[in-house]
């Protein structure tokens, strides 16, 4: 009988490539004019 | 810098992210709250008229994790989010390319590749030879040289594999490491306003001495938003280094007692590459975009300020992430010459800040 074909890890991304992904989803909304105004709790 | 991210799922039923959220929201409250402790602080103290601390959020988020972490603990429930913290901290440096013009960084990039290299020769040597003063192993030495003179943790961690050092000898390093982030985060701070230091001094200093990536962020916030700003700068260009350094170490070791990391020049092109952090060159795309004008003032500013909402998430992960227990397992000869190297380093670097930064005129 044949081995069963060993099962291929999940496609994994660094984190750092996670980072990037999230900041550019962020990044593309303002510059399509899309983020809303953000602002912080300390002046 | 160490990947704080995990990304083993949960149960079959279960969704893996969900794994996450209250650790997140642990992180949230707990940057709130240093925020919300800073304006009360301040508020009372203009009220009443006395001279009450006057710390910054990031301070107050981080002594606040600090006390939780080491008094009633972490839950485990909460530990996969918390320990999320330098997810945000590469987020929060990329989105703030957008408060950056291209030639800046690339000038302020420029001088501080020069000091850098300065400083790197300093802390190689300083501790390479405090290391055999105190007994330690050359492993462990190389180590902590690594860690000071370029990215703390995860520059560690690159060399832990690349010069085939034994687990001991690298949880000694990053503890050490981690342990003088902690010192100098406040340290540094209080150093510089008794020099009287403009805000770009302070920056270039703190992105020159501070080991990791998110003691150095939080001690630039410390100081100024804009001493911030640089200390994330010349840090990036201190990560950028990364792949290299190791790997010069890795051709050291490899005929004591080491093993061979990249034999040829493809394979060494490929580990610089691996080792490189990728949120450096989203840094720089988003600097390049803001330089184009493709964002509006206003879009600059919400860029900025959700930089600092990730900044904040990742200075409440540092406090709770810091064990002082276990920082005091680390030993106390790796301490110490992790110790002496971080004195020589800041002294050096604050000197070399010091000559140089009037020809930066930035921001």
């Amino acid at each position: 009988m044949g081995a069963e074909p060993e099962p291929k890890p999940a496609p994994r991304i660094s984190a750092d490539w996670a980072a990037v992904a999230v900041a550019a989803v962020l990044v593309l909304l303002a510059a399509f004019g899309l983020l809303p105004t953000i602002t912080f709790l300390v002046k | 810098m160490s990947t704080g991210t995990t990304t083993r799922s949960g149960g079959p039923t279960t969704l893996p992210v969900l794994r996450y959220v209250p650790g997140l929201l642990l992180l949230a409250v707990v940057g709130i709250v240093g925020t919300l402790a800073q304006n009360e602080v301040r508020a009372l103290g203009k009220a009443t008229g006395t001279a009450l601390p006057d710390l910054e959020y990031v301070l107050w988020a981080i002594i606040l994790g600090l006390v939780i972490r080491n008094t009633i603990g972490v839950p485990a429930l909460f530990r996969p989010g918390v320990a999320t913290y330098e997810f945000w901290l590469k987020i929060g440096i990329v989105l703030l390319g957008a408060r950056f013009v291209l030639g800046d960084l690339l000038k302020l990039g420029g001088l501080s590749l020069g000091l850098i290299l300065i400083d790197m020769a300093v802390a190689t040597t300083v501790i390479l030879l405090v290391g055999k003063l105190f007994g330690l192993g050359g492993k462990l030495s190389s180590l902590l040289a690594i860690g000071t003179s370029i990215c703390g943790v995860s520059a560690i961690i690159a060399g832990r594999g690349s010069i085939d050092a034994d687990d001991e000898d690298s949880g000694y390093a990053i503890a050490a490491i981690l342990a003088l982030g902690a010192v100098a985060l406040f340290t540094f701070p209080l150093i510089g306003h008794a020099l009287n230091l403009s805000d770009t001094q302070f920056g270039l200093w703190a992105g020159l001495a501070v080991d990791n990536t998110a003691e150095t962020t939080a001690t630039g916030a410390a100081y100024s938003p804009h001493a911030q700003d640089v200390a994330v700068a010349v840090k990036s260009t201190r990560n950028a280094l990364i792949g290299l350094v190791v790997l010069g170490y890795a051709a050291y070791w490899s005929t004591r007692g080491g093993k061979a990391v990249a034999s040829g020049p493809k394979e060494r092109a490929a580990f610089v590459w691996r080792t490189f952090p990728k949120f450096v060159l989203g840094f720089l795309a988003v600097s390049a975009l803001a330089t184009a004008h493709v964002f509006t003032k206003a879009e600059v500013t919400s860029l900025g300020n959700l930089s600092k909402w990730a900044f904040l998430l990742c200075f409440a992960g540092v406090g709770l992430n810091f064990d002082l227990r276990q920082m005091a397992r680390s030993g106390f000869r790796p301490l110490v010459v992790a110790a002496l190297g971080l004195v020589v380093v800041a002294t050096c670097s604050l000197g070399l800040v010091l000559l140089t930064s009037q020809w930066v005129t930035f921001g």
